[in-house]
């Protein structure tokens, strides 16, 4: 289906979003030459950054590409093909749809908290009109508005979604009920609905014999039980392998990589002596700017960027899980401390204890550690900080100006489109 | 003509006729044989195009803030009055010699600090006023010597490599330009002091990157000599020239190229209206010298 190799796109879920929320945020540290890059690391940010524009169009593109399957599939006269066939590919591809709004209302919109999703989101497309020369110029939806479109897509998918492939590299790279349940398990925890979030994660967590926590951290880009939904990677689906991909950022010249984004200070004191997920999943390499620095081992071909694109597996259904538990419960929930000494554990450290903790808020704090540790150098870590009221940057560049509601922690709509579309105010601060 | 979308269409442009646009223009060749003696003669080939490119009407596009209809991307419009690749970008001002800080100007022309796309007005032409060649060919007892000239003026070209190049921030493969930057006792400079804020934003793209277009260069030329077959008294060949051909050997343009580097004929606009004149590290052409034999048998 070509939604899904619209998705591949470096500037969709090929890379790009990933390396540009860590550019914001603290995991990493920016030591390229794009200078579209630079700028968001810096927090000077201006609304003609060629780099966001080519992601905002990378991202309607795979929307339009889902739009036009869910157009165009019932209609398609083929006695073969038969409804159960057709509502699946549906629900797959609004997946996808919904899988790109909810990126694009989290790099272009401010968090849900931020007035409860009343701020401006991005505009919602849900035809494919384009394809037959109907050109739209339409205004953008609030936040809260993209969520329950997100939400209504997969709800609508969930039934509709196969429970797996015979091919690993389907089932964990096509859109499945498990994808679909972990994505909504991200929605719900995003929005701030913990009974959700939880549930949603025990659809993957609790029963479900096709997913599993790994054992140790051998399973990237491996399609193992570990994964839901990882955007399935070849040598030849990044069309941009020479300016970058996950391993071109994260990997220095030595294994084909560019050297752009080593782990900052922060993360690497973060880690603290014989952390499994720092000692196993990190190396020293030359950066680009040929001085000796620590990268993440989580990406492995910086050459051609054949690694798959991490999206949802089963490590963060366990962090979401106690962290909703948590903020449910608004407690010292033991349930919760169960669920990330599992991760704990397989890092090597020690279990944490219901008596380490003053309070609920104390125990949401380490739950938050371990989740940036966890998920390091897949995307997360600027909305994990943000929709929980944290700014992005205690340190360097952005200090003062990075938390939730600042102008700068979100992208800028492309001038472009300003240019084009009068009917798209232009985010505050740009 | 190529019509930016709105991206979030899926799609970035569409061909189609979107408005009327006239181009008038004078085209002139001159002919002419100098000296022509036995031995001696002198031809010159003259020629020069001025073309006046007007986008006429463009009937669905967007207006600008003057009320003109335009259709454009973040560094260059076709606005109705003007011709169909303007560049409409920040304009750069130079660094305040008193302070050390970049400094750019609003559309009020007000000195600000920052480049804010909101603020772009119209800053160049990226088609030439007028180009046209100029040949030389003189002859002499069996050596014969072409001069070509060819020339360009009035258009800008922007040169988006610098905004890498010239980034005081950037890590590495940073241009010499960047050494003349403001201190007390240098107070014309190149780039910000190295205190100064408006370092992390030098780079943006803005009118600092947009370059006069305007050259002249010796495209080609060449000396031969022919030597007759029969003056040697044989039948081996009738005609051997040696020759030496040299291409791009010497431009005159704008002292602003200096430490900049690029060739002024860039090329990687491909057909797009919107993207004349823009380059981003393209090679410049190579200077060449050849020599050569040719006989006829």
């Amino acid at each position: 289906m070509g939604a899904y190799s619209a998705t591949q796109s470096l500037d969709a879920f090929g890379g790009l979003a990933i390396v540009i929320n860590d550019y914001m945020a603290d995991n990493v540290r920016f030591v390229g030459s794009f200078p579209t890059l630079q700028e968001l690391n810096n927090y000077v940010t201006i609304a003609s950054n060629g780099s966001i524009q080519t992601m905002w169009a990378a991202h309607y593109f795979a929307i339009l590409a889902a739009n036009a399957v869910i157009d165009n599939v019932p209609a398609v006269v083929d006695p073969g093909f038969t409804d159960a066939e057709r509502k699946q590919l549906i629900g797959e591809a609004k997946f996808i749809r919904a899988l790109t709004y909810f990126q694009m209302v989290n790099l272009w919109g401010q968090p849900y908290q931020v007035s409860n999703g009343n701020t401006p989101g991005v505009p919602l497309l849900l035809t494919a009109g384009a394809l037959v020369g109907d050109i739209v110029k339409p205004a953008r939806n609030t936040v809260a508005e993209v969520y329950a479109q997100v939400e209504k897509d997969l709800t609508e998918a969930l039934p509709d979604v196969l429970n797996n492939f015979s091919a690993a590299d389907q089932t964990r790279g096509r859109a499945t009920k498990g994808a679909v349940n972990a994505l909504l398990s991200r929605v719900s925890l995003y929005k701030g609905d913990w009974a959700k979030a939880s549930q949603y994660a025990d659809a993957i967590l609790t029963g479900n014999s096709l997913y599993a926590l790994a054992s140790d951290f051998t399973f990237y880009d491996a399609n193992t039980s570990e994964d839901i939904f990882s955007i399935q990677m070849t040598a030849t689906d990044n069309s941009r392998t020479g300016s970058g991909g996950l391993g071109g950022y994260h990997l220095p010249a030595a294994r084909g990589g560019r050297g752009d984004a080593p782990m900052s200070a922060s993360i690497i004191a973060a880690y603290g002596a014989g952390d499994k997920r720092f000692t196993s999943l990190s190396s020293t390499g030359v950066d680009a700017t040929t001085v000796s620095s620590t990268f993440t081992n989580k990406y492995k071909d910086g050459a051609t960027n054949a690694d798959n694109a991490p999206i949802l597996r089963v490590t963060e259904m366990v962090l979401n899980k106690a962290e909703a538990l948590v903020k449910s419960t608004n407690s010292v929930n033991a349930e919760a401390i169960t669920l990330v000494n599992r991760l704990r554990t397989r890092a090597g450290l020690a279990p944490f204890e219901a008596a380490q903790f003053a309070d609920a808020a104390a125990l949401l704090s380490a739950i938050l550690n371990e989740r940036r540790l966890e998920l390091a150098f897949e995307g997360h870590r600027r909305m994990d900080l943000l929709r929980n009221g944290l700014p992005l940057r205690t340190a360097g560049a952005g200090v003062g100006i990075s938390g939730p509601g600042d102008p700068k922690v979100i992208l800028p709509i492309p001038t472009r489109e300003i240019d084009l579309g009068a009917a798209l105010p232009q985010n505050a601060g740009y | 003509m190529n019509i930016p979308l709105p991206e979030l269409n899926g799609f970035n442009s569409i061909t189609r006729n979107a408005g009327e646009m006239e181009n008038r223009g004078v085209d002139i060749t001159l002919n002419t044989v100098n000296v022509q003696t036995k031995k001696f003669e002198w031809k010159t080939n003259f020629n020069i195009g001025f073309l006046k490119n007007e986008v006429l009407s463009l009937p669905d596009a967007t207006k600008d803030l003057q009320g003109r209809e335009f259709v454009g991307t973040a560094l260059q419009r076709a606005i109705v009055g003007n011709s169909i690749s303007m560049f409409y970008m920040v304009r750069y001002k130079g660094i305040n010699p008193d302070n050390g800080n970049a400094e750019w100007l609003d559309r009020n022309d007000n000195v600000i600090n920052t480049v804010n796309p909101n603020e772009r007005v119209i800053v160049g032409d990226a088609i030439p006023d007028f180009t046209g060649g100029f040949s030389n060919t003189f002859n002499y007892n069996g050596f014969d010597l072409n001069v070509f000239l060819n020339f360009t003026y009035g258009n800008s070209i922007y040169l988006g490599d610098l905004t890498f190049t010239e980034n005081p921030i950037g890590g590495f493969n940073y241009s010499r330009q960047l050494l003349d930057f403001w201190t007390e006792n240098n107070r014309d400079a190149v780039s910000p002091a190295p205190t100064s804020a408006t370092r992390n934003v030098f780079s943006q793209s803005s009118s600092r990157h947009l370059l006069d277009g305007s050259f002249l260069r010796l495209r080609n030329v060449s000396l031969g000599y022919t030597l007759k077959g029969s003056a040697l008294k044989t039948k081996v060949f009738q005609n051997a020239r040696f020759y030496v051909m040299g291409q791009n050997l010497w431009t005159l343009r704008a002292k602003e190229w200096e430490g900049r580097g690029q060739d002024p004929e860039i090329a990687d606009s491909g057909n797009n209206n919107l993207r004349q004149g823009q380059s981003f590290f393209t090679p410049p052409q190579a200077k060449m010298v050849t020599a050569g034999l040719n006989v006829t048998f």
